[in-house]
């Protein structure tokens, strides 16, 4: 008679979760997938914008996080996968169960990596009053959402420059605050909901609303590839990997295996890797040079040079940490000229040029990712 | 329930028989797309561009024969209608279900009911963007996430799209053509003979269905032998270096961005080869897959598309034909090195020309006054407040309410979820039906398509052309950088030498709108006629797909010297006949008038006067008050 509405989706229609393409069978795109990695280090950067051409491995990169993700602790049957060690984040049943003395029961498990289909409705998203429960039972209950699901983990939402703009405001409250609050169909919830936001899409679709731009920790512009030799590799990974995506994942594993450990070891190290007060100086000089609003410019570039430092193995963030990740942390933030012919790339390099002038070793190539 | 079930159901009844692909006459090169489908279903999907009434619907849907059968199933054909809804698409909570029992599962949509087999779409074109966008997804994916109204599953969609879409229709999104596996248009019509042929076929399938079928079985199943012959072989099939270099670089001359199309490109070389028998990939088989995976995907629009293209690619590459200007930044850089440099054709280098100061405070100004009713401005760009325009009935649905202001429909999820709570205190008629009290009822508000489209027809003849492009793309750019908040698009037209040219479809992008107006030819006499009726083409399409405002920006100096025939007779004429239709058909319009000093004769003020619009005489950039113009007052 009732039936679990996950067993009515068990019918032969189910779904298997798809074979994500390895990430370090990404050809080129290095700037996204230090983004990525860096994101993965501190979630505090505050997440990925990718904007770029079609079918250059946007989604495919996104969608190959999940493979490189360590495995964190959590409270053992929390809806929201709350964190034993961060008393301060619980949710509301965990604080009850921490009242009643005992340690909370720990557990661990996967860093959840949660799609945000364009077709999603709102009350799948913040989660919604349990309507099965409600009419066989009478009993009003909270069935969690996305937001939900999404707690200390990635929301990915693909060609979002189309997402809808109420949808877009509800996203941009719970990222500002950490909390989802439902008030809605004599529901009354409010839980934790932390998440890195990984957007993608094509800058040919529309613009984004500038504060959901802003929201974005890092933004890159993925541009096609023209080297013939990388686009004939692209196309025969792609082929070796839809032929036999298993055997392919296989050949692949070592190279996982080493940018998965890598990324481990630097979440480690972050907090003991220093940024002395020079380097921040020449984080603030660098954003009243290039005029930008608020300090979320600052802050973003402080957590990605220090994520960078730490991943390429260094205890302190020098120069090039900085060089490096200013594009990115900055490249969104810059005031939009319509009429603009230099780009906002070129125009932040120009000005970490002058800022780091000779001291800084021309020519030191950033390591490669794995 | 499902109403598509029901129309299949139907049309086994009354027809019961599918027009055999092989009676199919002539066609030959979308008839060997489907066969390429058929043979390697990883290509996706096939899109067939042909005038209306010439079969695509029948070629679509005679594929599935091709198929190879399990047992002696067909696949799955599901068609898609074009007012499809998001749920009907995708699937959600069976209401009906829900409803009866008070219990949930999932209603599948057409994606899931294509799974393994075949979604057709008629006139895709025509399909809302964003479920287009949607729909590639689960192509690329081969399943579909379901998040609605209380419904979290994912559900498998693995299917191939056979889709089409009339030539001189609605152009193909861009984003649509490259997820697209093979694109095909026939370039020959047919000959009499063929025609001839086709009625006849016509006549005997609607008389006799069932011998006409059954007179082309064998060639039926030969066909279907030959694509699982041509399957077992694919794997086998090899391609050498070489040759995917070559199809790589034809990608890149043409300006294909990513690598989607060129990974389409050597499987439909591979599946070519497969089926004509062969074990290696000939330049015959790369022709082919450069003729119907990168060349319709080189341009813009469909229509260049037909052009015959079927030479090889090494054979591209001497090839000195001026690549199409709407590509990527870098073609569009190669572009200016390989392009003919004829006299008169003088690309302006807009990008390093002055900006008016106005600009530049225009859009960090605090105050604005181009709101329309509906949609308020708020003052500061970080804390804006958007008031969208709710409609009653037309849009995408966005919320509920329990009080509309007219009739609309019934929004059953939320109604059901309004009911919920109150099921124990109601009384119990002795089942499980649920319970819904008038009070219960929640209606939907939809979003109605809002923003308007700003189509500016700009005249790119001569030399003041210069002049009149900064102005055109200060005032498009300072429209579209508040488009994330209305959803407006704008669109460009640019008229010289005998035509009027599309530079921009519709379209919110800065990016592009930049890239459009920078590389643009000008020079040459001054066809206004052919730019108006172009203008008027596109507000016809606009308002068919929704778009109700569409104001039409004219930039010119008002002495038109060349006719649609491209003579210099009737002038006068033809532009009083276009500009009296704008005007019957109530289109918005504003004549900026950029004739230089006082030699003016006042042709401008008369075509304004013409088209019943508004007159602006602006011989120097300022796009202030051009934005003013053209937004705050664009209400006539």
């Amino acid at each position: 008679m009732k039936t679990n509405p996950k067993s009515a989706a068990k019918e032969k229609i189910e779904a298997q979760q798809p074979t994500a393409y390895p990430f370090t069978a990404i050809v080129g795109q290095d700037d996204m997938k230090l983004a990525l990695i860096l994101n993965v280090i501190d979630p505090h950067i505050g997440g990925v914008l990718v904007m770029g051409h079609r079918g250059t491995g946007k989604s495919t990169a996104v969608r190959g996080l999940a493979g490189l993700l360590p495995d964190v602790e959590k409270v053992k049957a929390c809806i929201y996968g709350c964190d034993p060690s961060s008393v301060n984040l619980l949710c509301d049943d965990c604080r009850k169960r921490m009242r009643t003395g005992k340690a909370l029961p720990r557990i661990t498990g996967q860093v959840p990596v949660v799609d945000l289909p364009l077709g999603a409705t709102e009350d799948r998203i913040c989660g919604t009053i349990d309507i099965e429960r409600a009419l066989t039972q009478g009993v009003k209950s909270f069935e969690p959402g996305l937001l939900a699901k999404a707690n200390r983990g990635f929301i990915y939402i693909d060609e979002v420059n189309l997402l809808e703009d109420h949808l877009v405001d509800v996203l941009l409250d719970v990222a500002a605050s950490g909390r989802n609050i439902v008030e809605r169909e004599g529901i009354s919830v409010a839980h934790p909901a932390r998440f890195v936001l990984v957007g993608s899409g094509n800058p040919e679709e529309g613009e984004l609303r500038p504060q959901l731009l802003d929201r974005f920790g890092l933004y890159v512009e993925i541009e096609t590839i023209y080297d013939l030799d990388d686009r004939v590799e692209i196309v025969k990974r792609r082929e070796r990997f839809e032929v036999d995506p298993a055997g392919f994942l296989k050949e692949q594993e070592p190279e996982q295996k080493k940018l998965r450990l890598k990324i481990a070891k630097a979440r480690e190290s972050l907090e003991a890797t220093i940024i002395d007060k020079a380097t921040l100086r020449q984080i603030a000089e660098l954003c009243v040079k290039l005029k930008i609003d608020g300090h979320r410019g600052e802050l973003t570039m402080m957590r990605a040079s220090r994520a960078l430092a730490v991943f390429e193995g260094r205890k302190k963030v020098d120069d090039s940490d900085v060089e490096r990740v200013a594009p990115m942390s900055l490249h969104h933030r810059l005031r939009k000229d319509p009429l603009e012919s230099v780009g906002s790339k070129a125009k932040i390099e120009k000005e970490v040029e002058s800022l780091f002038g000779d001291k800084r070793q021309k020519t030191r190539k950033v390591q490669s990712l794995a | 329930m499902p109403s598509t079930k029901l129309r299949q159901n139907l049309q086994q009844q009354t027809f019961g028989f599918t027009y055999p692909f092989a009676a199919i006459v002539g066609m030959p090169l979308t008839k060997r797309a489907l066969l390429l489908l058929a043979v390697d279903p990883l290509l996706k999907s096939v899109v067939i561009a042909a005038a209306s009434g010439s079969a695509k619907s029948v070629l679509g849907r005679s594929i599935a024969e091709l198929f190879p059968r399990t047992g002696n199933a067909r696949p799955p054909f599901v068609e898609v209608p074009v007012n499809v809804t998001d749920e009907k698409l995708f699937g959600g909570l069976d209401i009906e279900y829900a409803l009866s029992t008070g219990s949930r599962r999932v209603e599948r949509g057409l994606v899931s009911r294509a799974d393994s087999g075949i979604l057709y779409v008629d006139n895709i074109s025509l399909l809302e963007p964003r479920l287009t966008n949607q729909l590639l997804t689960v192509i690329d994916q081969g399943r579909y996430q379901i998040e609605r109204e209380g419904i979290s599953a994912a559900v498998k969609a693995d299917f191939v799209v056979v889709g089409s879409f009339g030539l001189g229709e609605n152009e193909l999104h861009r984003g649509l053509l490259e997820r697209i596996g093979l694109i095909v248009s026939e370039p020959n019509g047919l000959t009499p003979d063929e025609r001839t042929e086709l009625l006849r076929r016509q006549d005997q399938f609607a008389r006799d269905p069932g011998s006409f079928v059954q007179r082309f079985h064998e060639e039926t199943i030969r066909a279907r032998k030959l694509v699982q012959k041509a399957r077992k072989r694919l794997s086998t099939v090899a391609i050498v270096d070489e040759d995917r270099k070559r199809l790589s670089e034809a990608a890149l001359r043409f300006g294909i961005t990513g690598s989607r199309a060129e990974i389409f490109a050597v499987r439909a070389a591979r599946a070519n080869a497969a089926l004509s028998g062969r074990d290696a990939v000939t330049d015959e088989d790369l022709a082919l897959a450069v003729q119907i995976t990168l060349v319709p995907k080189a341009l813009t629009e469909p229509k260049s598309g037909a052009q015959q293209d079927s030479r090889e690619p090494e054979a591209n590459s001497n090839d000195d034909r001026p690549p199409q200007r709407d590509q990527t930044n870098s073609t569009a850089q190669s572009t200016e090195q390989l392009s003919p440099s004829a006299i008169e054709d003088l690309v302006i280098d807009a990008r390093n020309s002055e900006i008016p100061p106005d600009l530049d405070e225009l859009l960090r100004s605090k105050k604005n006054n181009y709101g329309r009713p509906g949609t308020r401005l708020a003052s500061s760009a970080r804390h804006q407040i958007i008031v969208r325009t709710t409609s009653e009935k037309r849009g995408k649905h966005i919320r509920s309410t329990s009080s509309p202001k007219s009739k609309t429909s019934i929004d059953l999820f939320s109604t059901l979820v309004e009911a919920a709570p109150h099921q124990r205190s109601r009384p119990e008629p002795g089942n499980n039906r649920v319970r819904i009290e008038k009070s219960d009822l929640r209606f939907k508000q939809f979003k109605q398509k809002d923003g308007s489209l700003f189509i500016f027809v700009v005249d790119a003849s001569g030399s003041m052309a210069l002049n009149r492009m900064n102005q055109a793309k200060g005032a498009l750019v300072s429209l579209l950088q508040r488009s994330y908040l209305n959803r407006d698009k704008v669109a460009l037209i640019a008229f010289r030498k005998n035509g009027a040219e599309i530079l921009l479809p519709p379209s919110q992008s800065v990016a592009l709108a930049k890239r459009a107006v920078d590389s643009m030819p000008v020079g040459g006499a001054t066809p206004l006629a052919a730019g108006l009726v172009a203008a008027l083409e596109m507000v016809r399409r606009a308002r068919q797909s929704g778009v109700a405002h569409t104001p039409v920006v004219v930039f010119t100096d008002g002495r038109a010297n060349v006719g649609l025939t491209g003579s210099q007779e009737n002038v006068r004429d033809q532009i009083e006949q276009i500009a009296t239709e704008i005007r019957r058909r109530g289109i918005p319009t504003v004549v900026i008038d950029t004739h230089l000093k006082f030699t003016s004769s006042g042709e401008g003020e008369r075509l304004a006067n013409l088209l019943g619009g508004r007159y602006s005489y602006l011989p120097r950039a300022d796009v202030k008050s051009l934005v003013n113009l053209i937004r705050g007052d664009d209400r006539i």
